[in-house]
């Protein structure tokens, strides 16, 4: 281990404390839109297709969204799983991650708080569409639905998603969200607490009167947006076979 | 045109931006550093990309300096610069502290006066990463057997500061020369001024 | 200033009350002198075409550049008081007023109106920090290139729509 002048060594150092800032450090939303349009853009230059181009802007989250969940589990008390289960679950994951991993993983001491273990389903829906939405937006989701025609499938809907609020998306690039990208996140956490889905990103036109914000626009001087993002989650069969075993 | 001017407008610029979570701010850097090495390997590739990403920024994010600055009122007596010492106290005061919100320092001012250092303490792009630490083989080298400790992880910076001060005229040259994700106690930038640009347009109408 | 005499716009026929400001056109040059908006602000506006409009434009970027060299007083650097190139900030005809901010990034956002239209001076460095917001933070948007980014028009016919009719910006 080299000798680092810094004071602990990072994977010791408080969950709140890395990097020296506290949870629910900010930065500025242009920060965040810049980096997200690099990311953007250079998934453009390789992508063949707009499908693609999401299937890529997906990926990049899905590391992103597995990081999360361990972050969020272990800071609003509900963890998934026991501390080394999701530290084993992680480390098969780290294929996504190159050679050094954005957090290396090895034995935490156990959490003095008492834990919960998400097993069904509408928990960890929950736990997404509000404590993860919480963390990353600052906000809870706007809604959490469950479609009615397929059973395997439910909605978490937001009226203001981050990821697409600079975006206009040209006319010949039709149905892309510029969302995915957090479909990506939502999807890593999911399968990382062991409710694999796929998940993608829909822009839906707002209906009149479906929504007004509370305390004037967004961002001074841009409009309401008229469209929200529908994030699809659709459970893979073996999720729901389990969650139907469990409700007997 | 004072320090503390410019230190004000930094904070009253920054109390005005909307915000976004930082950690997911530092996670999407990550994702993108990550997708380099992937798609690169060779680190100091990584790093060209890595400054090449920050240009676009840079030329991008000083239009939104300027123009929140003067939208303000601010405008001119926080971001004139009548000389080098100025322009790099509103990057640091002003720029780094509007977009990231973090306290950044500038010193280090050479003889001739044309290069400057900027000092950072916290770094938002940083949060969560380690390098690995050199002779630890399972993870030092990438795979191709690269030397990952070469990666300048905060790259981005020295990118962004080169397009900004471009796009105002002034070709700098930037480096990161100390990096706490190396071991070092702060974050050091050094910037160069290599040529004041003239404009195009004038230039065809000017009286030989 | 240079003054200069324009066609006026046709005599609207029908005004809709109460008497406002008439915004007529917004466009912009970008550093090369090419033109990558316009855009009709209202029911007034006279209409040109595309190449009209792009021989306004780089006529207009040539004439801004002569201005400054033409000028009696030069100022040193050719640079004004805010730091950005010296050039023409307003003209005035019969039946129109045209002002320009010009950017420290060289970029020129172009303003017409009917007289007495107040306030052009305070919509421009709206509809600047607008084109900071909305089209540079598009991933979609190449710098220097015809801005069609859905949400900056948005924004504009917003801002306009909200200075004729309530009289007051929101910041």
């Amino acid at each position: 281990m080299a000798m680092s002048r810094s004071s602990t060594n990072i994977l010791d150092r408080p969950l709140g404390r890395s990097g020296g800032r506290a949870e629910g450090s900010v930065v500025s939303l242009s920060a965040f839109a810049y980096i997200y349009s690099e990311l953007v853009q250079y998934h453009q230059q390789r992508a063949a297709s707009i499908s693609e181009l999401e299937r890529r802007l997906e990926s990049a989250g899905y590391g992103v969204g597995l990081k999360v969940l361990e972050m969020t589990a272990y800071r609003a008390k509900e963890v998934s799983g026991r501390p080394w289960t999701i530290i084993l679950l992680l480390d098969a994951h780290c294929s996504f991650v190159p050679p050094f991993s954005l957090i290396r993983h090895r034995r935490r001491d156990p959490p003095s708080r008492q834990t919960k273990r998400e097993t069904r389903l509408m928990s960890i829906l929950h736990f997404v569409s509000s404590s993860v939405w919480k963390s990353l937006f600052g906000k809870a989701a706007d809604s959490l639905e469950r479609s009615i025609d397929h059973a395997d499938e439910y909605m978490i809907i937001d009226y203001e998603p981050i990821a697409s609020t600079f975006v206009s998306i040209p006319p010949d690039l039709g149905q892309l969200s510029a969302d995915a990208y957090v479909s990506g996140i939502v999807a890593g956490v999911l399968d990382g607490a062991g409710f694999t889905a796929r998940v993608t990103a829909h822009s839906v036109k707002v209906e009149e009167g479906e929504y007004t914000r509370q305390g004037g626009n967004i961002i001074p001087g841009i409009p309401p947006r008229k469209d929200k993002a529908v994030f699809l989650v659709k459970f893979s069969p073996e999720v729901l076979t389990r969650d139907a075993a469990l409700e007997r | 045109m004072s320090s503390s001017s410019k230190a004000q407008a930094g904070q009253a610029l920054w109390s005005k931006m909307p915000k976004a979570n930082a950690e997911l701010f530092a996670l999407t850097y990550g994702s993108l550093v990550t997708e380099l090495v992937r798609d690169y390997e060779d680190p100091i590739e990584v790093n060209t990309q890595l400054d090449r990403i920050g240009h676009s920024i840079g030329v991008r994010c000083v239009d939104e300096l300027l123009s929140k600055a003067d939208l303000a009122g601010l405008g001119a007596s926080s971001t004139m610069c009548a000389n080098l010492r100025d322009t790099a106290e509103v990057v640091a005061k002003v720029g780094f502290r509007m977009f990231l919100g973090i306290q950044a320092e500038v010193g280090g001012f050479s003889q001739d006066q044309r290069s400057f250092s900027i000092y950072l303490q916290e770094n938002p792009l940083s949060t969560f990463v380690e390098l690995p630490a050199a002779g630890d083989d399972d993870y030092q080298y990438g795979a191709g057997g690269d030397d990952l400790r070469k990666l300048k992880y905060s790259n981005l910076y020295c990118g962004v500061i080169r397009g900004a001060l471009e796009q105002v005229n002034l070709k700098v040259e930037c480096n990161i020369v100390r990096d706490t994700l190396k071991g070092d106690e702060l974050n050091e930038i050094r910037v160069e001024l290599k040529e004041v640009l003239s404009d195009g347009a004038g230039d065809d109408y000017k009286e030989e | 200033m240079v003054a200069a005499s324009f066609h006026s716009p046709p005599p609207p026929t029908h005004r809709p009350p109460p008497f406002e400001m008439g915004f007529l056109h917004l466009f912009i040059v970008n550093k090369s002198g090419g033109l990558i908006l316009h855009r009709p602000l209202g029911p007034t506006a006279p209409k040109i075409s595309t190449n009209e409009w792009l021989r306004i434009g780089s006529t207009f970027h040539s004439l801004h550049a002569i201005a400054a060299e033409a000028t009696p007083v030069k100022l040193p650097g050719n640079k004004n008081s805010a730091g950005a190139d010296d050039g023409i900030e307003q003209i005035e005809g019969r039946g129109i007023i045209l002002k320009c901010l010009q950017t420290r990034t060289g970029i020129k956002f172009v303003l017409t109106a009917e007289p007495g239209t107040p306030g052009i001076d305070a919509v421009l460095r709206e509809i600047y920090v607008l084109y900071s917001d909305c089209a540079l933070k598009d991933p979609f948007y190449e710098l220097e290139m015809p801005i069609r980014c859905e949400l900056f028009t948005n924004a504009v016919d917003s801002l306009i729509d909200q200075v004729v009719n309530g009289g007051v910006m929101m910041r």
